[in-house]
């Protein structure tokens, strides 16, 4: 009986942890943290969606001795997909949806689905917004260039700019998979935290004259504008960038399945049923790759500081675009539109209409802002397309 | 093993001297921001096309835009208060209709009971 009971103490995770003090620490630093992600997600309510699925993800991937996900067997230059089928546990089977790249494309197309686009077909102008704002991405590549990661590393890690957590994951998974859980981390907490990190620039860069500025109502767009706008962008963006397909291709399906308004099942299971299936495949299975290993590292510090350099400049590139198109349209342009540029839809256009609204109760920015907010998807996945045709 | 200790795991290093840095960074970074302005200029520059042609056959087919079902104005309210009303009957008309909030215009409005 004293056998049977030692056996099952071995097997136990409290065992595992406790016959390395080293290895106990960082479990325990890993549940700290994870503790302060569930906070963020259910009592502050920072993007739960996926920092709750996230956080659990990072949960189960940190008791010693399970055998849900093998990360080893995916961080490697060609893995062995039998292998992993054969040895697998239930999160590496989930996790075959992030390393195929399937998550993303299709969480894409549910936000096709969900994006309105007529603001920017409306106003055209704030496609430039959109691609202002991919300043942080360039940015903190240099700078992760600079801090010594390799060019693939630095592109995945810039791509948090882009304020996109679908395409940060895919563009990290296909250049740096041992980083995704923090890459992913990084770029849904500062997401979440937009509201927090956008308005000081936005204060500093624009006047108080500039933020009050109202603008005139946008031109009512036609149904054949909105059909052959997703057909169209697929043609010029994937001629141009092919890299960009995955991205670019399934968000503009969503839209036309949307905006034809014939195959409307099609269109709500994209932007509910299947959108939230994949939210809790991709966000467990991503929060899984976070063990105490690759996580409590020096590149996760760097990728944070990095991650928020991306997100500070994105939004300092919009409002200097925006700014230099008040200057050219005579002062018709409210400098603030540009923020929303940095994508995080609708997040980034709610802070320009909040800070707008600030100077002048009267001013109703939001709908102008949807203009560079939707562009920032466009652009945030024209910049991933670049860097996975550089790299990929 | 990777600790906190440790520098950046050899997977995700480089071994780029300066001049190396700099020639990655103007090929990505520089070339990279040039590429995604100028296929963002090749959209817009398509919109505005659209715009010139979809605009003006809307103008023929339309001269008007579509109101929101309203009535005379009886009363009027000042400044930033009115606004605020416009934008509130707007969301709600918007809701209501299940139609985007470009597609009809709010001219006028009265309250209807005074209890």
């Amino acid at each position: 009986m004293l056998e049977t009971l030692k056996n099952f103490w071995e097997s136990t995770g409290l065992a595992i942890a406790a016959a390395d003090p080293e290895t106990l620490i960082k479990y325990l630093i890993m549940y700290v943290i994870i503790g302060i992600l569930l906070y963020l997600a259910i009592v502050r309510k920072f993007e739960p969606m996926l920092l709750l699925p996230i956080a659990f993800g990072m949960l189960l991937a940190n008791i010693p001795g399970q055998e849900l996900i093998h990360t080893e067997l995916f961080f490697v230059d060609h893995p062995d997909y039998g292998q992993i089928l054969q040895e697998g546990g239930l999160i590496d089977m989930l996790y075959l949806g992030v390393k195929l790249g399937i998550y993303p494309s299709l969480i894409f197309m549910g936000i096709g689905a969900m994006t309105d686009f007529s603001p920017m077909i409306a106003n055209p102008k704030s496609l430039m917004l959109g691609a202002a704002a991919q300043l942080g991405v360039f940015v903190s590549y240099a700078g992760a260039v600079f801090l010594g990661f390799s060019a693939a590393a630095a592109a995945a890690i810039a791509i948090i700019g882009g304020a996109d957590g679908p395409t940060a994951i895919l563009v990290t998974k296909e250049l740096a998979p041992v980083l995704l859980g923090a890459i992913a981390i990084a770029a849904y907490s500062y997401m979440a935290l937009i509201p927090m990190i956008q308005p000081p620039i936005m204060k500093l860069v624009t006047t108080k004259k500039e933020r009050a500025i109202k603008m005139t109502a946008l031109r009512k767009v036609s149904k054949k504008e909105l059909i052959l706008f997703p057909i169209i962008v697929t043609g010029v963006v994937c001629l141009i960038l092919p890299s960009a397909a995955p991205l670019i291709g399934f968000l503009m399906l969503g839209n036309l399945f949307n905006v034809t308004g014939v195959v409307d099942r099609l269109s709500k299971t994209a932007q509910n049923e299947l959108i939230n299936i994949v939210t809790i495949c991709l966000g467990v299975s991503v929060g899984a790759t976070a063990n105490a290993e690759s996580f409590l590292s020096l590149p996760t510090v760097c990728i944070i500081l990095l991650g928020l350099a991306a997100f500070c400049f994105s939004t300092l590139g919009g409002l200097l675009g925006g700014k230099l198109m008040c200057r050219l349209t005579g002062g018709r342009i409210n400098p603030l539109i540009g923020s929303a540029g940095v994508s995080a839809v609708p997040m980034a256009a709610r802070v320009s209409q909040i800070v707008g609204q600030k100077e002048d109760p009267s001013n109703f920015l939001l709908m102008h802002a949807m203009g560079p907010n939707v562009a920032g998807v466009i652009g945030s996945a024209i910049a991933a397309g670049w860097f996975l045709s550089c790299f990929g | 093993m990777i600790t906190v200790l440790s520098l950046f795991p050899e997977e995700i290093s480089s071994s780029m001297n300066l001049s190396e840095k700099l020639a990655s960074i103007f090929n990505t970074a520089i070339i990279g921001f040039l590429v995604v302005i100028v296929v963002m200029a090749i959209i817009w520059a398509i919109l505005e096309i659209f715009g010139r042609i979809f605009g003006k056959e809307k103008a023929e087919d339309a001269p008007e835009a579509k109101e929101a079902p309203a009535v005379p104005a009886a009363e009027e309210e000042s400044g930033a208060a009115e606004e605020e009303l416009v934008a509130v009957i707007t969301a709600a008309v918007a809701a209501a209709s299940e139609k985007p909030a470009s597609s009809f215009r709010v001219v006028s409005f009265r309250r209807a009971g005074r209890s």
